[in-house]
């Protein structure tokens, strides 16, 4: 994602036009959007502090990602253990089904999203949706490319159950930002 | 690019492109897209203006 018009950008710059997609990355880890914003910050001022470090031209958003989510398991994660995790335990079990005729639902998917333990959710969304390739989200992680594979491939099966996916399941097409995702993305069968 | 490389990216590519796998990939996107097209706090926006203040101030 670095190249070279980036090396012209000063990178405190750089750093604000992250902001979004870091703050959405948060949200996925905390899955309460509070507590992502706290950790937004305590990112921003880490990087902002060593900034001169960072090396123009790399790949930023894959350095803020990291200091993110090193925060996060570090000391929100840890907060999260020492509360308890009954809510976890309780729904272990348990399947979002979709809304009528075997429909994925947008809502039922973010439910069944939320339901996934901390590094299946993580490792989908670096690379199911921000776009890194295995191999930079395992560096980012700090794990070998096949563990984070197998991550991806634990937490896409496990979303499989959860939502009760068939083979003949369909997106409703209705959902206007479901079928602006697709326009820009590819063709779909209508049905 | 060696043999055992080639059908290890043939595999990624096929766990990724299976229709399950799309669509969950597709409202992943959604709710990412969705995410971060959203407004900023406003304590984030303050945040960043004072750092920059600061940076001004310390002839960064």
């Amino acid at each position: 994602m670095g190249n070279d018009a980036d090396v012209d950008l000063d990178p405190r710059d750089e750093l604000v036009s992250h902001l979004g997609v870091l703050r959405a990355f948060a949200i996925s880890l905390c899955k309460n959007p509070t507590l992502a914003d706290d950790l937004v910050q305590e990112t921003v001022m880490k990087a902002w502090k060593s900034i001169d470090s960072f090396q123009a031209g790399t790949n930023m958003r894959a350095w803020l990602f990291t200091i993110l989510r090193n925060s996060y398991y570090n000391v929100h994660a840890k907060a999260r253990r020492e509360v308890g995790d009954a809510e976890g335990v309780l729904t272990e079990n348990l399947s979002v089904k979709p809304d009528h005729d075997g429909r994925l639902a947008y809502q039922d998917f973010l439910d069944a999203f939320e339901e996934l333990p901390d590094e299946q959710r993580e490792a989908l969304t670096l690379v199911g949706a921000s776009g890194f390739t295995y191999q930079e989200a395992a560096e980012m992680c700090g794990v070998a490319t096949g563990t984070m594979k197998s991550r991806v491939g634990r937490a896409r099966q496990r979303l499989v159950e959860l939502l009760e996916l068939s083979d003949d399941d369909s997106l409703e097409l209705t959902e206007s930002g479901t079928l602006a995702v697709l326009m820009s993305s590819r063709p779909v069968q209508v049905g | 690019m060696s043999s055992k490389t080639e059908s290890a990216l043939a595999e990624d590519r096929k766990q990724d492109e299976n229709p399950k796998s799309e669509l969950i990939k597709t409202q992943l996107q959604r709710a990412f897209t969705d995410r971060a097209s959203e407004e900023l706090p406003d304590e984030l926006l303050t945040l960043i203006g004072k750092l920059k203040e600061q940076d001004a101030k310390d002839g960064k």
